[in-house]
């Protein structure tokens, strides 16, 4: 049954490549490109849904799986096409979307190359913008090297150092202090919707190999990585008090949700479906964000905080929808990053330890740099003086609601997370296949 | 047709909310033909369910969103008791008021179709917050309030002194928050359930005890700790010392969201603690550290409110006392009174909100100069108020004495509480012969009488609502008297208070004595200069709101050199 789902998936992975190739011929016509990107991503999402080993297979699997193609069409409705760069977007987007499925349904070998590829591929569009902006981060592409390197040498070694080896470039994709830069910089200088995607994109496949991985992992790299998360997650709710640019202060707050995540993982040492189901709700609320800044600055041409304000009364329907994905963001009831956090604390085994204290004591941090956001982007008076800019159109808002609505479904109606095996899912398809034994 | 109305109660006002919000730019300024009318019905529907609790059972109604018990926690229900039902009744009327009052407060205003939209749901949160039947629903409704509430004070958005005390707010609820998170996963650990009756018996049944520290031998009451964090919560939303911060400072709002602030969210804090009584009531030294708490409040906000010199300041700080007065009263045991305390606040506070708005209005339509004051000469010494006046308020702190010590027997149910009613009727009654003799200090036989109906009356009302209402909300038989038990103070430190509060009293009537008569106590230097220290440190309100803006503007600059480093 396994085998015949991996088959399957791997044709589900190779539509989307297909229909970038033979968008090519559409590059000079973007809004065309962006309806058959849309036609695509769909036709993807069907498939997967259809797809019999969905529904017999691992949920966990299925979900993330979802969430990539999910989020690649809303980002793709949500981009401005009049945009320059739309059709690299768009042309980048389905390849990654590809990559990434790709990624999730093979095993060994042909795994550990489709993430070299998507490694290469967003390294190569952070150089390219770099050099356009003039601000190329060596670092991040250092870090996105490191993470190939790592990759290149686990197929040539076996046993734990294998192992170990994947685990940090891994640890590039769902980043954690201090191999967090290259997510970073990936968020804050591709242009576009393509934030909103990637967001999503390259922390689900770390988060989905990281899974795979735990039963190889020694008991002290655990350990630490339970001390690295609440570095993580501190450092992120720090750096975001202080950033100025919509881009980087949401890819900090974002590395606070995955330290979050990092620490129940290391201290749970399993994927239960609590901590799928929050980091589901928090990437797709982030990638919601992301959306919405998008739709800022192709009104204000940058995502300066300091050169922004009083928003809500040039576009009172777009600060409705900010105010409510900030509710979502900050954790509050009614919507899925709520509901899942509080499910992980109910089931922590040790609730009053130093580290969940420090989890809650990150929480309520939330609750000071989400309302600052808001209150910048939205409130008091226009900081320049500018012409009011157009509300969001219905296309606009569209992906928007369906993300708010996604995230509070999931938050609210009934989800028995009883369908899900109670023991690291993902170690156990790790075992039938064997994949990262290279 | 109760479990009906049951449902409807909170559904109306949600439903107008939403109404309002999705149609508000069609609405515009009939947005209240929307509301109004919702919680007119909300309201009278209230009523009825007063009326069905109090004379049958109360009612419970649970959504079952897992049939095979997988989330046990995760349950959304309503449970409507006599407490319910009575602050259901109090939330619909303000609410109402509130509507009506807005019609042409806030005519004109571009925000018009939106106040009504979040006044609708802020109703709603408020009305489910009252009636839930778990602890997880109470949480969920307990931080909804803490955002409505902010975007509420946030209605003026490009005003920025009302978007820094909103956001002030926020932050402060949030601390409550977390701390009552903190509770509810503390619960869940030891008793294995949310759902009050449950949780009230198991943790009944089953005393759990928890090491201080991991290995050590000293251990401490489960239940203590989690009412302590539980309490946390209540102390945000009351705006308990030292978390009274938020509440001074949100005047910037339209006068209508100060009176539903005043009159009904701050009563949050009184509700969890009525709602989680029978917890509460397991744990003296919590009840004890409420009770401390709550008597800094009221002293701390007093005097605070006394040397502000801004007329909104003093009517939050007036709250915050008034509040510390309700959680002192549930300190004690008198969770009932606290209640009625509650609603009488809830009631006189509104009143006096909207009432201010109308001289606003009615100023800002004819503005004139404030008349000059004239040189006005100070009243001759009235004897007979004087003596009238001392001798009420010296006669009762000895009967409350005698009580305490059962040589004086006054045959009511709750013997235990008799002390305590007549203690808070005492304050209380102290405070209006004050008013009385300073705002008329002739020498007449109408004051005097005033003064000696105002305390019958005080002293009556109270022994009234700690008898008849407290039973009505307590029904339960020794439930009232198991909670005035462990609240009990030691008796040197009940009688220690009550002859603190006698010399507080006797010094206040000796110095209107001598001021009245041109002359002045001889009080050392060191007492003239203390004076003028606390007079400067209340008006600075304690430097504690200096104290958190040097805290979190040492986490920024932390923040800003981490960002520069790394």
């Amino acid at each position: 049954m396994m085998e015949t789902w991996v088959t399957s998936s791997l044709t589900l992975a190779a539509i989307p490549i297909l229909a970038a190739l033979l968008g090519l011929a559409l590059w000079k016509w973007t809004g065309i490109f962006k309806v058959w990107t849309l036609v695509f991503l769909a036709a993807t999402g069907l498939d997967l849904t259809a797809n019999p080993g969905l529904s017999s297979g691992d949920p966990t699997l299925g979900i993330l799986m979802a969430l990539i193609v999910l989020t690649a069409f809303l980002a793709v409705l949500g981009h401005n096409h009049q945009q320059k760069d739309t059709s690299a977007v768009l042309f980048i987007t389905l390849i990654l979307v590809g990559l990434g499925l790709g990624f999730m349904a093979s095993e060994g070998g042909a795994r550990v190359s489709y993430l070299a590829e998507i490694f290469v591929l967003i390294g190569l569009a952070l150089f390219y913008y770099g050099v356009r902006s003039r601000e190329i981060s060596w670092g991040a592409l250092g870090l996105y090297g490191l993470g190939l390197t790592c990759l290149a040498i686990s197929i040539v070694v076996s046993g734990p150092m294998a192992a170990m080896l994947l685990f940090v470039a891994l640890m590039v994709a769902f980043p954690i202090f201090p191999f967090h830069g290259s997510f970073i910089a990936t968020l804050s200088n591709l242009p576009g919707s393509m934030p909103a995607f990637l967001v999503v994109l390259v922390p689900t496949l770390g988060f989905f190999g990281i899974s795979s991985l735990l039963q190889s992992l020694p008991e002290w790299l655990m350990h630490s990585i339970l001390v690295l998360a609440l570095v993580s997650a501190l450092y992120g709710a720090l750096k975001s008090l202080v950033q100025f640019r919509v881009g980087h202060l949401l890819a900090y707050t974002y590395l606070v949700q995955l330290g979050i995540v990092w620490w129940y993982v290391a201290l749970s040492e399993a994927m239960t479906p609590q901590v799928v189901m929050y980091f589901s709700a928090v990437t797709l609320t982030t990638s919601g964000l992301y959306l919405a800044s998008h739709h800022l600055e192709t009104r204000f041409g940058h995502l300066d905080l300091d050169k922004m304000g009083g928003v809500a009364l040039s576009m009172p329907r777009f600060a409705t929808i900010f105010v409510v994905l900030i509710t979502a963001a900050t954790g509050l009831p009614l919507f899925a990053g709520f509901s899942f956090f509080f499910e992980m604390m109910l089931y922590v085994s040790a609730p009053f330890t130093w580290s969940a204290l420090s989890i809650l004591a990150i929480w309520l941090i939330m609750s000071w740099y989400y309302p600052l956001l808001m209150h910048r982007i939205l409130f008091g008076h226009p900081l320049v003086p500018r012409p009011p800019h157009k509300d969001l159109s219905p296309g606009e808002q569209a992906p928007l609601v369906l993300i708010v609505l996604v995230v509070m479904i999931i938050g609210l109606v009934p989800f028995d997370l009883d369908g899900f095996p109670n023991s690291p899912v993902l170690s156990v398809h790790m075992e039938k296949v064997g994949i990262w034994r290279p | 047709m109760t479990m009906f109305f049951t449902v409807l109660i909170p559904l109306l006002p949600l439903g107008s909310g939403f109404f309002i919000g999705l149609f508000g730019k069609q609405l515009g300024e009939k947005s209240y033909k929307v509301g109004v009318p919702a919680l007119v019905m909300a309201f009278t529907a209230s009523l009825w369910m007063l009326y069905s609790v109090s004379v049958g059972q109360p009612v419970r109604i649970t959504f079952e969103l897992f049939s095979s018990g997988a989330k046990d926690w995760f349950q959304f229900g309503l449970f409507i008791d006599r407490l319910s039902a009575v602050m259901m009744v109090l939330i619909t009327g303000v609410s109402t008021i509130i509507h009506l009052f807005s019609i042409h407060y806030l005519q004109g205003e571009r925000g018009y179709a939106r106040f009504y939209s979040l006044l609708g749901l802020t109703t709603f949160v408020i009305l489910c917050l009252v009636s839930s039947a778990n602890l997880f629903m109470l949480f969920v409704f307990w931080q909804l309030l803490s955002w409505v509430l902010y975007l509420l004070l946030s209605y003026n958005f490009t005003h920025q002194p009302a978007l820094n005390s909103a956001f002030k707010t926020l932050m402060v609820h949030r601390v409550g928050d977390v701390a009552f998170l903190a509770g509810i996963l503390l619960t869940y650990r030891l008793f294995g359930t949310l759902e009050f009756s449950e949780l009230f018996s198991r943790a009944t049944e089953t005393p759990v005890l928890i090491p201080l520290w991991p290995g050590g031998d000293s251990v401490i009451s489960g239940m203590t700790i989690i009412t302590l964090l539980l309490f946390v919560g209540a102390m945000a939303k009351s705006a308990q010392f030292p978390l009274h911060v938020w509440l001074p400072d949100t005047m910037d709002t339209p006068t209508p969201v100060s009176a539903l602030m005043h009159a009904g969210i701050v009563n949050a804090g009184g509700f969890l603690l009525n709602r989680l009584a029978p917890m509460y009531g397991m744990s003296s030294t919590t009840m004890h550290v409420v009770f401390v708490i709550g008597m800094l409040t009221v002293l701390l906000g007093g005097s605070m409110m006394l040397t502000q010199n801004d007329i909104k300041k003093t009517l939050g700080f007036s709250t915050v006392a008034q509040m510390g007065y309700m959680i002192m009263e549930c300190g004690l045991g008198a969770f009932g009174l606290a209640i009625f305390h509650l609603i009488a606040h809830g009631l006189f506070k509104a009143t006096l909100f909207l009432n201010a708005g109308h001289v606003i209005n009615a100023a800002r339509h004819e503005p004139k100069r404030p008349p000059l004051y004239a040189a006005v000469e100070a009243p001759p010494f009235s004897g007979l108020s004087w003596i009238t006046g001392a001798s009420m308020t010296l006669l009762l702190p000895l009967i409350i004495l005698l009580v305490a010590h059962d040589i004086l027997a006054i045959p009511l149910q709750d013997a235990h509480g008799v002390a305590i009613f007549l203690f808070f009727s005492w304050v209380t009654a102290s405070q209006v012969i004050f008013s009385l003799y300073r705002l008329k200090a002739v020498a007449s036989w109408k004051v005097a009488i005033g003064m000696v109906v105002a305390l019958l009356a005080m002293v009556l009302t109270y022994l009234w609502a700690g008898e008849s209402f407290t039973h009505f909300l307590y029904p339960g038989p020794g439930e009232v008297t198991r909670y005035l038990e462990a609240a009990a103070l030691a008796d040197w430190l009940f009688d220690f208070v009550v002859v603190i509060v006698t010399l507080f009293i006797l010094v206040i009537w000796i110095l209107l004595y001598t001021n009245a008569r041109g002359q002045h106590l001889l009080m050392p230097n060191w007492v003239t200069t203390l004076q003028t220290r606390l007079y400067v440190v209340c008006m600075n309100r304690l430097w504690i709101d200096a104290l958190y803006m040097r805290f979190s503007k040492g986490i920024i600059r932390l923040a800003q050199r981490l960002d520069a480093q790394l």
